[in-house]
């Protein structure tokens, strides 16, 4: 790879959006209005050409390459003084998630151009919603691109401010406004952690940049945990004596690191216990839920674990936690799932409990698989959005189930897409999501039975209220709520619908786990030492060198795929569907008799666990509870003090004011009466 | 009794008569007046010290302050009639207003 196209190309790709959206900011309101949507096409258009390019490179260079490009310094600190630098860190893990990201937002941004409208014209902010969007793209392009901690960090707030500006798009709803804030407040715990892990970072190592804190801690954690202090000093560039100290600083704060960055990434990644920000965004408008909360933003989390692998395999009971959390969560949110109507707060439980996948297999060191699942979620989950906001833009902005149904004949092509998408969630063999998910249930059966089994229990949840969520929306009666005119969707609308639907079947023959085997070795590595079961590395290295990205069913078999396993899972998703159909098509009223069984159960998991009501009485009205005694400490206390003070002049005052009578004789008596005293006395005293 | 002591004395009258107008009278005008006969009460004071030392003093001192008297005049008199344009009188009671 050329380190001056790698600059080029991410250049572009961060600057062209950001242009894009400077350029409608500038310009939307005064000239472009209803062609706002332009500019942010045609900037994150390039930046998705860019990014091909640079997949392409990194393909070239056989995948194992790193580009480590530094644009500019940006300042200088820290004792031994350390520039911070503006720079790019590009390898296969960068150029597969850049792709990911520019593509679907290219698609979503096409999509808006329709969605955005009323009967043709632009609806109010039409502007202000593209260039929010093309600022999203830069953001997260920052995010992924980022060569040190620090850019990262930047990149990790802009897409959390990029977030809340969308949530609140509707900010003349309250419930947009409270979800926005509610976002916000939420990420902000966890980006306290973010934040707290990377400046125990520098404090630690004194770098922030990854190649020097990844070649470091590497160091610091060889030979079994021993580490080799000749090796932390090369890393850092200081002599052996520094050395040692860094690498026992690093050695004993490790964990403590990883677990501060995995709190970021538990906010933004809406994993439990910080995930009741997710489903409230849906108050966004359905691109937005597509493209931040379900393909890109939300994997945030995802692709930091990933990218900081040396970090987190230094600590197996990190792993264990992130493992744990991933797999508890997956089941958690899928649970809450089968009862919710809004077909969109249903896909934003699923978002959560697919990204809960995600980090059960980051936990099981299958970094690789979690990529994978990652890349096809961020394919059939915006599809399903879209196709949600397709049905909500054809219902007039309604999207609970219990109002339309049987929409098969009204939406014939977005039913089509919806479905395909339905069927690559679900994990429906063949389909996208089952090979990337099938992936993660392998390497967690290897690491533990039990999390194996939560993630197969999970897969045939995943199904039925997919299931659910399709066959209430467009099979049985035909129903629309009243006064709407249905209508199929436009082209607009239409065509990026069909693009990721064939992402949404194809995706899963792109091998990415072997394409990005060299970034996510550490976890490779510390598998290797944590089950000495591995055959996986060597037969992914073994595809990886068949051909990078390879697209065959045959290298999933090589990879180690249980061909037992794939059947069980395929057979339970085939299973859950056909219940779904059996209980929302053909007897429409085994639902009902279902829920009068267990209605305990069943109002638990249609109030989301309580967790919000529990949150509200933890957390909420105990911090609101302070305020109000700080605000009364201020008000009485404080005010009293500064009142008593005040009242000395003002009884002074208070005493003296008799004298002003206002009439002027009174005040000629006074003067002349003092006059004269100072006459008798200077004529007395004889002076 | 000397001409300088009686001079002195029509002074010191002059003054009491003056402030005596002054402290018992509302009319803005005749209260006006009153300061110009305490006013000349301190001229004379100021023309019989001149004498009593055997210095011109006194009497430049006095001359200078007649033109500042009547500068004073105009201006009071000027204030007076805006005075009367506000409230259409000119007793002090109606601007009795600044009580404590």
């Amino acid at each position: 790879m050329s380190e001056t196209a790698v600059a080029a190309c991410s250049i572009l790709i961060l600057l062209c959006p950001l242009l894009g959206a400077g350029l409608i900011g500038a310009l939307g309101r005064p000239v472009l209005r209803g062609r706002s949507h332009a500019p942010a096409i045609i900037g994150v258009g390039i930046g998705v050409i860019a990014s091909f390019v640079i997949l392409h490179m990194v393909r070239a260079a056989g995948g194992a390459e790193t580009a480590h490009v530094v644009l500019y310094q940006w300042f200088v600190t820290g004792a031994p003084s350390a520039w911070f630098n503006v720079e790019v860190l590009v390898d296969a893990l960068t150029a597969v998630m850049l792709v990911t990201v520019t593509f679907v937002s290219l698609l979503v941004i096409i999509y808006s151009r329709d969605y955005m409208r009323e009967h043709g014209q632009p609806a109010r902010g039409y502007e202000r919603f593209f260039a929010f969007l093309a600022l999203f793209v830069f953001s997260m392009c920052a995010l992924v691109l980022a060569g040190n901690f620090l850019l990262l960090y930047l990149g990790w707030e802009l897409v959390g401010l990029c977030s809340y500006l969308l949530i609140g798009f509707y900010y003349q709803r309250p419930a947009a406004a409270a979800a926005a804030k509610k976002a916000f407040l939420v990420n902000r715990i966890g980006d306290f952690g973010f934040g707290l892990g990377i400046l125990l970072i520098y404090l630690t190592i004194g770098h922030l940049d990854y190649e020097t804190v990844f070649g470091a801690v590497q160091a610091a954690m060889a030979n079994h945990g021993h580490g080799d202090v000749g090796a932390v000093a090369a890393a850092l560039n200081t002599d052996l004596a520094t050395a040692v100290g860094v690498m026992q600083g690093i050695q004993n704060r490790v964990a403590i690191i990883a677990l501060l960055l995995f709190c970021g990434a538990i906010g933004k990644s809406a994993q439990l216990p910080l995930y009741v920000w997710l489903p409230d965004a849906m108050e966004g408008p359905s691109p937005v839920s597509a493209l931040i909360h379900a393909a890109t933003m939300v994997t945030a989390g995802v692709y930091m674990v990933a990218r900081c692998g040396v970090i987190f395999t230094a600590s197996p009971a990190v792993m264990t936690v992130v493992a744990l959390v991933g797999a508890v969560t997956a089941l958690y949110a899928a649970t809450i799932a089968l009862t919710q109507h809004d077909m969109k707060r249903i896909l934003a439980y699923s978002t959560v409990s697919q990204l809960g996948y995600m980090f059960l297999g980051l936990g099981v060191y299958a970094a690789g698989s979690a990529i994978f699942h990652l890349f096809t979620h961020a394919f059939f989950k915006a599809l399903l959005f879209l196709s949600a906001g397709s049905v909500m833009h054809a219902m007039g902005g309604i999207i609970d189930l219990r109002h339309f149904g049987g929409l098969r004949r009204i939406m014939p092509w977005t039913c089509r897409f919806c479905v395909i998408g339905a069927l690559a969630l679900a994990g429906f063999p063949l389909f996208s999501g089952f090979w990337s998910k099938d992936e993660i249930i392998h390497h967690a059966f290897q690491s533990n039975v039990w999390l194996g089994l939560i993630g197969l229990v999970t897969a045939a949840l995943t199904a039925f209220y997919t299931g659910r969520m399709i066959f209430r929306a467009f099979w049985g009666l035909e129903r629309v709520p009243e006064g709407v005119h249905a209508h199929e969707s436009g082209r607009w609308i239409l065509v990026p619908l069909g693009v990721l639907a064939a992402g949404a079947v194809l995706a899963g023959y792109i091998h990415v786990g072997g394409f990005i085997e060299p970034v996510t070795e550490p976890f490779a590595l510390a598998a290797a030492q944590a089950h000495h079961t591995i055959p996986v590395h060597e037969t992914l290295l073994h595809a990886a060198a068949l051909g990078p990205g390879g697209a065959d069913v045959a290298t999933h078999a090589a990879e180690g795929h249980n061909y037992g396993l794939m059947a069980a899972s395929g057979l339970i998703v085939i299973l859950a569907l056909g219940l779904a159909y059996l209980a929302y098509v053909i007897w429409p009223g085994l639902p009902s008799m279902v829920t009068a069984i267990w209605p305990r159960a069943y109002r638990l998991l249609f109030h989301k666990y309580y967790v919000d009501e529990i949150y509200d009485a933890g957390v909420v009205q105990p911090l609101r509870g302070s305020g109000r005694l700080c605000f009364g400490i201020d008000e009485y206390v404080v005010d009293g003090l500064i009142w008593l003070v005040t009242a000395v002049p003002r009884a002074l005052a208070y005493a003296l004011r008799g004298l002003q009578s206002g009439a002027m004789q009174g005040y000629g008596v006074t003067m002349a009466t003092g006059l004269a005293i100072i006459v008798l006395v200077v004529l007395l005293s004889g002076w | 009794m000397p001409a300088e002591s009686q001079l002195v004395i029509v002074g010191a009258a002059l003054f009491a008569l003056g402030l005596v107008g002054f402290l018992s009278r509302r009319n803005l005008i005749v209260m006006f007046l009153s300061t110009e006969v305490m006013f000349q009460g301190v001229l004379l004071n100021l023309v019989a010290m001149g004498q009593i030392h055997g210095r011109l003093d006194g009497q430049v001192f006095a001359l200078f302050l007649l033109v500042i008297a009547a500068v004073e005049a105009a201006l009071a008199l000027g204030l007076i009639v805006l005075l009367f344009r506000r409230r259409g009188t000119v007793a002090t009671d109606a601007w009795a207003t600044m009580q404590g």
